[in-house]
């Protein structure tokens, strides 16, 4: 694999552009792999790359019947941070994190990974007794999260307004400094080079109709391009999780819900933090100067990759209300991606009950910052057939021996 | 989403209903109680589910709808 550089970059520039190498190729499908990953988001591409960097699995296929990343991956408004109610969730995160300030460096692709930390706004009493505990949590795990006042945080973001009569008034503020944003479509492409890199085939534009099984062990998929046998099959397909499973007989918790996402006009800059306000609005700023901004889910559930208008009206409402400098903002665009939620909005990272069937879905509205650390973790669920400390909490099991991982600090939470 | 169709109120803002999912649950069978506590059909493409017309005349409603296109069909 050819590195990008300066150099590359000069050198090119002098030669009209025209000697780049394809990123990735763009082979058939062969007739059997070791392992096939469905689902080419984040997840299933980084899947691969970890499989063949740190397990040596290299004859491994990734299969999407859409494009690279054309998923929730490349849907979503880039969050990353650590700040979660379960001691599990907060050390997965972490550890996350520390990838994240790795991972352009490992890949040999700009991922634009900007640790410009989080601010909450708290503004009602469940929120705040619900922070008040997660600052313990932090705090036991390590990873720095403080409760500060309003005018703090007024402070790091003047655009707030903290005056007038308002619904909700802001009670509390949050910090998180370990937080950040990455750019969405490199760290699917990066992983997906350095994959394509090692030996992994990557199809695209090809549909998994379904996972075939003879009694208790996966056989392969069936594909829009003929049957692929395969001794291990992995779902990293997020909405279609359900769909998926329930063609290998696996019946899930998860239900497929719009949560939709707005871009602003480019504007100068005026933020340079993330700020969430749990359960109303959240919003970040580009480097082009576009305000990214996202709200809570939808509250029907469905496979349409579109949203509806009640919760625009909820996010713009909340949005003007808190930050009236942007009531005349236009937005350029808005869209939904489906996300797979599970019913304690935990993820499943799982051995599924059929042998060879592995589970990496229910993310959710929060599987981007998840994508270098879930990677490797389901990497090596799916190599060494059993899975390390950091997702055994994650089993698809915890429902039925009673161990269920009820999350308070995700995007699709309401309180 | 499209307009909900209330048999009361006839077709209004999905806003004023709060959807219930799945009517039919799933029965405590062999696969035990947490599969029908938990599990979920959650199918793409007909669906019938409880909606609460939460914000107009407070009914109950059973109603069909396509999950892979949002509308609602008789
Ligand atoms: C609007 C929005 C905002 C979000 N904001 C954040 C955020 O700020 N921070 C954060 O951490 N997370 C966020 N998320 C969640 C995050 O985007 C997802 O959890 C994450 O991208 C999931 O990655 P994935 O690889 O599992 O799934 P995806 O990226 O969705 O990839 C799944 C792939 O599977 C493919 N597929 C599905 N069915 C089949 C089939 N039958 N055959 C072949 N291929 C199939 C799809 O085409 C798709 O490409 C957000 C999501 C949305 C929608
Ligand atoms: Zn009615």
């Amino acid at each position: 694999m050819r590195g990008y550089s300066i150099w590359a970059l000069a050198r090119n520039a002098l030669t009209g552009h025209a000697g780049w190498p394809r990123a990735w190729r763009s082979p058939r499908p062969r007739e059997r792999y070791e392992a096939v990953i469905v689902g080419a988001g984040g997840h299933g591409l980084a899947t691969a790359y970890y499989l063949a960097r740190r397990h040596g699995m290299r004859n491994v296929l990734v299969v999407d019947k859409g494009w690279i990343g054309g998923g929730n991956t490349g849907r979503n408004t880039v969050t990353i941070r650590a700040n979660y109610l379960r001691e599990e969730s907060i050390r997965f995160h972490a550890e996350g994190l520390r990838m994240w300030r790795e991972m352009s460096g490992e890949l040999g692709f700009n991922v634009m990974f900007s640790e410009r930390g989080q601010i909450d706004l708290i503004q009602t009493w469940a929120k705040l007794r619900d922070v008040k505990r997660r600052q313990v949590l932090m705090r036991l795990a390590g990873v720095p999260f403080e409760i500060v006042s309003p005018e703090a945080a007024k402070a790091r973001v003047p655009i707030l307004d903290l005056d007038g009569a308002k619904r909700f008034p802001v009670l509390a503020a949050t910090w998180h400094p370990s937080a950040g944003v990455a750019r969405h479509d490199a760290v699917a492409w990066g992983y997906a080079r350095a994959a394509d890199a090692l030996g992994v085939d990557i199809v695209q534009g090809c549909e998994v109709t379904a996972v075939r099984r003879e009694g208790g062990r996966v056989t392969g998929v069936e594909t829009a391009m003929g049957f692929v046998v395969a001794p291990k099959v992995a779902l990293a397909v997020s909405a279609h999780a359900s769909v998926l499973a329930q063609t290998a007989g696996v019946r899930l918790p998860i239900e497929t819900v719009p949560l939709q996402a707005f871009v602003s006009e480019p504007l100068k800059p005026m933020l340079d933090c993330v700020v969430n306000c749990p359960g109303q609005v959240y919003l970040s700023q580009s480097d082009k100067g576009e305000l990214v901004i996202g709200g809570g889910a939808d509250g029907v559930p469905s496979y349409v990759q579109r949203g509806d208008f009640a919760t625009i009206e909820r996010v713009v409402t909340s949005l003007a209300e808190l930050f009236p400098v942007l009531g005349r903002v236009r937005m350029l665009r808005q869209w939904a991606g489906a996300i797979d939620l599970c019913y304690d909005t935990s993820p499943i990272v799982s051995k599924a009950p059929v042998d060879g069937l592995y589970l990496d879905v229910g993310w959710g509205s929060g599987g981007f910052k998840a994508i270098p650390a879930g990677g490797a973790a389901f990497a090596a669920l799916i190599a060494n057939d059993m899975p390390g400390p950091e997702v055994a909490p994650f089993a698809l099991d915890r429902f039925a021996t009673g161990r269920p991982l009820y999350e308070t600090a995700g995007a699709s939470n309401r309180d | 989403m499209r307009l909900v169709p209330c048999p009361d109120c006839g077709p209004r803002e999905p806003g004023e209903f709060v959807c219930l999912g799945d009517s039919g649950g799933h029965p405590v069978g062999e696969d035990g109680l947490a599969e029908a506590l938990y599990g979920r059909a959650n199918a793409k493409g007909p669906v019938e589910e409880l909606w609460w017309h939460k914000f107009g005349c407070r009914r109950w409603l059973k109603l069909r709808r396509n999950s892979a296109t949002n509308e609602f069909v008789p």
